[in-house]
C-alpha cells in the first residue's frame, strides 16, 4: 500500500500508467470490442480511406485497421508479457543459483552469459526465432532467451549481496538447505531490483517484438502485429498513409507509458534514486 | 523449304501490339547522334557470362554487346540478326544458317561460321544453363566462312524463336579461349553496337559506341551506363528528377504519380509469366480432379488484380500458362467469361462437396469421408516475385472459404529453392505460389518441362508431379512437329487438356513496366521481360526545355 501511496505523487506515473492500463484493458477484451472481424477480407472496399464505417481506413485487402490494431494489440501484449515471463523464469532461478554456489559453476554460467551479451539482443532473436520457427511460442521463446542474460546477471549480483547477510547465515547456522535458503531468504530480499528491471524491460520486449514481426520474422498473417501492419503500410506510404497512423501511434503510446511507468516505478520504491526533473 | 517465313508470319499475326502508339511518333522525329543514355536496373548480376545466367536483368546488360543470330521483336515476331537466312534439311533435323560477312567481335575477331560452331558445341559440352532449350541438338559444324549448320538428333519445331533468347547470344571464342568462363562473368565480349568499359559490382557497368559497328550509321548513342538501384522508390524519385533516363520495375502504385507527369511516358505490357500455384498431387485430396477444379474456381481472381496490383500490374488469364504474345496461344475462355476458371464460390463448394469434402462437425474446415480435416501447407517467398506473399495471403482467405485452412510457410530465398527442386517421395508441400514465365515465347518451354510426366522434377520442372498420358502425347507431337496450323492445334489441344485437369491454380499473369523520360526515343519493352535500348537516341532540344544537362 505504502508503494501505491508513494507512486500516486507522480503525475506523470498517474498519466501513463493509465494508458498503460487502457492498453491492457484494450488487449484483454479485444475480441469483444473490435468494430469489424479483423480478418474479413473485402476486395471491393480495399484502400478506402479513414469513414464512419472504418475509423482508420481498411487496408489493401480491405480489413478494417481499427479492428486489426486492436487486435494486435492483444497478439503483443500476449507474446511480451509471455516472454518477459519467460526471461524472468529462466533467467532469475540461474542467476540466483549461480550467485549463491559460487566457485567454477558459477564462473561457467558468466562466461557463458556474456558470450551471449555480446551478440546485439535482436540480433540474438533473430537467430533464435529463425531456428525455432517465425510462430508465436517462437517469438516468445527468441525475445524471452534473448534477455534471459540480463536476468541472470542481476540475480546474480543481488544474490551475491544477499548471501552475506546475517539473516543467511543465521539459516545455514539452523541447517537450512540451499533451495530453502534460496526461495524463503533470498528471494523476498531481492526481488524489488528485478521487478523493476522486468518493467524497465518491457518495452524493449515490444520494441523488439515489433522489430520481429517488421522483418517477417514475428506472428505470421492474417493475425495481425504492429510491426508487420507498419511494413505492410510503408509501401503505400504515399498513396495510402492513413495505414501507418494506427499501428505506429499504438506502438508509440505502448513503449512510451512502459518505459516512463517502469521510471516511476523504479523510483517508487527505491526513493533513494534522485527525482527526474 | 524455308520455316522462317512461316513462323515470322505465325508469330506476328498472334503476338499482342505492344505500343504501337509511341513507336509511330519516334518514327517521325529524325535520329540524333549523341549522349549518354543513363538506365536504372533493379538489382545486380551476379554473373554477365550468358552461358551461366538467365536472369533477364543480366540479359537486359548484355543484349548492348552482345547479339544473337535473330532477335524477337515488341510484336514478339522473329527477325534475322547476325544470320541473315537460314534452310531446313528435307529430315527437318539439320538447320544452315548464312551468316552476315564482315562482322567483327570487340576484341578485333572475326565472327564466323567457326565462332558460331564454337559457341553452340562449347554449350553444350560444357552444358550451358540454356542447354535445355536446345534440347535434342547434335552438334553444330562450319560449313563455309559464313555458313553454319545445326544437327539435331530429332526434328525441333521451336529452334528458331529459342535462338532469340539472349542467353543463347554468341560471345567471342577467342576472349573466351584466352580469359577463361570467370573473366567472362564480368566482361562481355560480342559483336554488339556498344563496347564494355566499366564494370563495378553491383553499382554500375558502362558500355561506349562500337565504331566498327556492322549496321551502319548506328547506334546513335555514344555511351551506355547502367546503374543499380534496388528501392523502387528511389528509382522512380531518380527518373522524376531526370537523373535517369529510363527505369524499370517500379511499383503499381507508383505509376498513376508517373503518368501525370508529361515528361515521363510510362508503358505497361503483360508479360510471359502467370502466377499459379502448384498442387502436390501425391497429396491424396489434390490427386482429386474436382478438388483441385473447386480450388481454381474459389480465386477471386479480379480481386487479387485490383488489391495486390492496383489493376495495374497484373491482368487476368485468358489461357492456362500460355500468354499473350507467346507462339500458339489462344483465347480459351468460355464466352462470356473474364478469366478462366472465373470466380463462382458456389460452384466451388459444389465441387468440393462432389469430391466428399464436407464440413461435418461444423468447426469451419471441411473433412473427408474419413473425417481427416483438410488442412494443407502453402510455401511461398516474401519479394522473390512481385506481391507474392501478398497473393499467398489472398490464396489463404479464399480457400478458407471454401473450408481449407492454409498454413502459409514463408521460406528465404535458398531455402525456397531447395525445398522445390525435391521429388515426389521428399517434397514437403502441399501447395506452393510459383510464377511461369516464357522467355522464348514458344510453349515448347512449358510444354516440355512443366506438364509433362518425364519432367517431374527433380529432372524437369513438374512440381506437381502431375501426369496424363494425353497430355505427355500433345507435348511430343507439338516438340516435333514443323507444320504451323498442325503445331498451334496440338498446342490448343493441350490448353484445352489443362482446363479439363486443372493440374494447378491458375492465377493472373503479371504486367511489365517501363518508365522513360519523353526525350528518350525508340526504347523498347517486350513481353518477355526485356528493355532494348541500343539504338534508342536523345532529342536534345527537348532534354534542355526538361532542364537536363548532362
Amino acid at each position: 500500500m505504502d508503494f501505491f501511496r508513494r507512486y500516486k505523487r507522480d503525475k506523470v506515473g498517474i498519466v501513463f500508467g493509465a494508458l498503460l492500463v487502457l492498453l491492457y484493458a484494450v488487449a484483454l477484451t479485444a475480441h469483444w470490442i473490435t468494430p469489424a472481424d479483423p480478418m474479413a477480407v473485402n476486395l471491393r472496399e480495399v484502400f478506402s480511406p479513414p469513414s464512419s464505417a472504418h475509423w482508420l481506413g481498411t487496408d489493401q485487402f480491405g480489413r478494417d485497421v481499427l479492428s486489426r490494431v486492436i487486435l494486435a494489440t492483444q497478439v503483443t501484449v500476449r507474446v511480451t508479457s509471455a516472454a518477459c515471463l519467460f526471461a524472468v523464469l529462466t533467467g532469475v532461478p540461474i542467476g540466483m543459483f549461480v550467485g549463491y554456489r559460487g566457485g567454477w559453476v558459477e564462473a561457467i554460467a558468466m562466461r557463458l552469459t556474456d558470450m551471449l551479451l555480446i551478440f546485439p539482443i535482436i540480433m540474438l532473436a533473430i537467430v533464435i526465432v529463425v531456428v525455432a520457427g517465425p510462430t508465436e511460442t517462437g517469438v516468445v521463446v527468441a525475445l524471452g532467451l534473448a534477455q534471459a542474460p540480463t536476468f541472470i546477471r542481476i540475480a546474480r549480483g543481488v544474490t551475491l549481496a544477499a548471501k552475506e547477510e546475517l539473516y543467511v547465515e543465521a539459516a545455514i547456522a539452523a541447517g537450512s538447505g540451499w533451495p530453502h535458503i534460496l526461495v524463503r531468504h533470498i528471494w523476498p530480499n531481492i526481488s524489488t531490483p528485478i521487478i523493476v528491471q522486468a518493467t524497465l524491460t518491457l518495452p524493449v520486449f515490444v520494441l523488439n517484438a515489433s522489430a520481429l514481426s517488421y522483418l517477417g520474422l514475428g506472428v505470421q498473417p492474417p493475425t495481425p502485429e504492429w510491426g508487420q501492419m507498419l511494413n505492410e503500410a510503408k509501401d503505400h506510404l504515399i498513396t495510402s498513409p492513413y495505414l501507418i497512423v494506427g499501428p505506429a501511434a499504438a506502438l508509440v503510446v505502448f513503449v512510451l507509458s512502459a518505459n516512463l511507468v517502469g521510471d516511476v516505478v523504479q523510483e517508487t520504491l527505491n526513493p533513494k534514486l534522485k527525482k527526474r526533473k | 523449304m524455308s520455316v522462317h517465313r512461316i513462323l515470322l508470319a505465325g508469330v506476328a499475326a498472334l503476338a499482342a501490339c505492344v505500343v504501337a502508339g509511341d513507336m509511330a511518333s519516334a518514327q517521325d522525329a529524325k535520329p540524333q547522334y549523341g549522349g549518354e543514355l543513363i538506365y536504372a536496373q533493379a538489382g545486380e548480376q551476379f554473373s554477365l557470362f550468358p552461358g551461366r545466367n538467365l536472369d533477364s536483368g543480366a540479359q537486359d546488360v548484355w543484349l548492348y554487346a552482345c547479339e544473337n543470330l535473330v532477335e524477337m521483336k515488341e510484336d514478339g515476331s522473329i527477325a534475322p540478326l547476325l544470320a541473315k537466312s537460314w534452310t531446313v534439311s528435307p529430315d527437318r533435323k539439320m538447320y544452315t544458317f548464312q551468316l552476315e560477312p564482315g562482322v567483327k567481335f570487340h576484341d578485333g575477331s572475326p565472327f564466323n561460321a567457326e565462332a558460331v560452331a564454337f559457341v553452340f558445341n562449347e554449350a553444350k559440352a560444357k552444358k550451358f544453363i540454356y542447354s535445355s532449350i536446345l534440347e535434342g541438338f547434335d552438334t553444330a559444324k562450319a560449313e563455309g566462312e559464313h555458313s553454319v549448320s545445326m544437327v539435331f538428333t530429332s526434328p525441333f519445331a521451336a529452334l528458331i524463336p529459342n535462338l532469340a533468347f539472349r542467353p543463347l547470344c554468341i560471345f567471342s571464342p577467342t576472349a573466351y579461349k584466352k580469359n577463361g568462363e570467370q573473366w567472362m562473368a564480368t566482361n562481355i565480349v560480342g559483336t554488339g553496337p556498344f563496347i564494355q568499359k566499366e564494370f563495378a559490382k553491383g553499382e554500375h557497368i558502362r558500355f561506349v559506341k562500337n565504331p566498327d559497328y556492322w549496321q551502319k550509321g548506328k547506334p546513335y548513342l555514344d555511351a551506355v551506363k547502367i546503374i543499380v538501384v534496388p528501392d523502387p522508390a528511389v528509382r522512380a524519385a531518380l527518373l522524376e528528377k531526370g537523373e535517369v533516363d529510363r527505369t524499370v520495375r517500379l511499383t503499381d502504385f507508383d505509376l498513376p504519380r508517373l503518368e501525370k507527369n508529361k515528361d515521363i511516358k510510362v508503358r505497361v505490357v503483360p508479360s510471359t509469366r502467370q502466377y499459379y500455384v502448384a498442387l502436390n498431387h501425391m497429396v491424396p485430396a489434390l490427386a482429386h480432379v474436382n478438388v483441385r477444379k473447386a480450388f481454381n474456381y474459389a480465386m477471386d481472381k479480379a480481386g487479387i488484380v485490383r488489391s495486390v496490383f492496383a489493376d495495374r500490374g497484373a491482368i487476368l488469364a485468358k489461357a492456362p500458362t500460355l500468354t499473350e504474345g507467346v507462339y500458339g496461344y489462344t483465347d480459351m475462355r468460355k464466352p462470356g467469361e473474364d478469366t478462366i476458371f472465373p470466380f463462382n464460390l458456389a460452384r466451388a463448394k459444389e465441387l468440393m462437396k462432389n469430391a466428399g469434402y464436407e464440413d461435418r462437425n461444423k468447426d469451419g474446415v471441411v473433412e473427408d469421408v474419413k473425417g481427416n480435416k483438410l488442412s494443407l501447407n502453402l510455401f511461398t517467398r516474401r519479394g522473390g516475385t512481385q506481391g507474392d506473399f501478398q497473393v499467398a495471403q489472398l490464396v489463404q482467405t479464399f480457400l478458407k472459404d471454401i473450408g481449407v485452412e492454409v498454413r502459409i510457410q514463408v521460406l528465404e530465398s535458398a531455402a525456397f529453392g531447395d525445398a522445390i527442386k525435391l521429388g515426389p517421395t521428399e517434397a514437403k508441400y502441399d501447395m506452393v505460389l510459383l510464377s511461369w514465365g516464357i522467355p522464348t515465347a514458344d510453349p515448347d518451354e512449358p510444354m516440355m518441362l512443366f506438364t509433362l510426366t518425364q519432367a517431374w522434377k527433380p529432372v524437369g520442372a513438374n512440381r506437381m508431379f502431375y501426369s496424363s498420358e494425353e497430355i505427355d502425347r500433345l507435348s511430343m507431337l507439338a516438340h516435333s512437329e514443323i507444320d504451323d496450323t498442325k503445331r498451334k492445334d496440338y498446342v490448343k489441344q493441350w490448353m484445352a487438356e489443362l482446363l479439363r485437369d486443372a493440374p494447378v491454380v491458375y492465377l493472373p499473369t503479371l504486367a511489365l513496366n517501363l518508365g522513360s523520360r519523353s526525350y528518350l526515343h525508340d526504347d523498347r519493352i517486350l513481353a518477355v521481360d526485356n528493355y532494348p535500348a541500343p539504338f534508342a537516341w536523345l532529342d536534345k532540344d527537348e532534354m534542355k526545355k526538361q532542364g537536363i544537362r548532362r
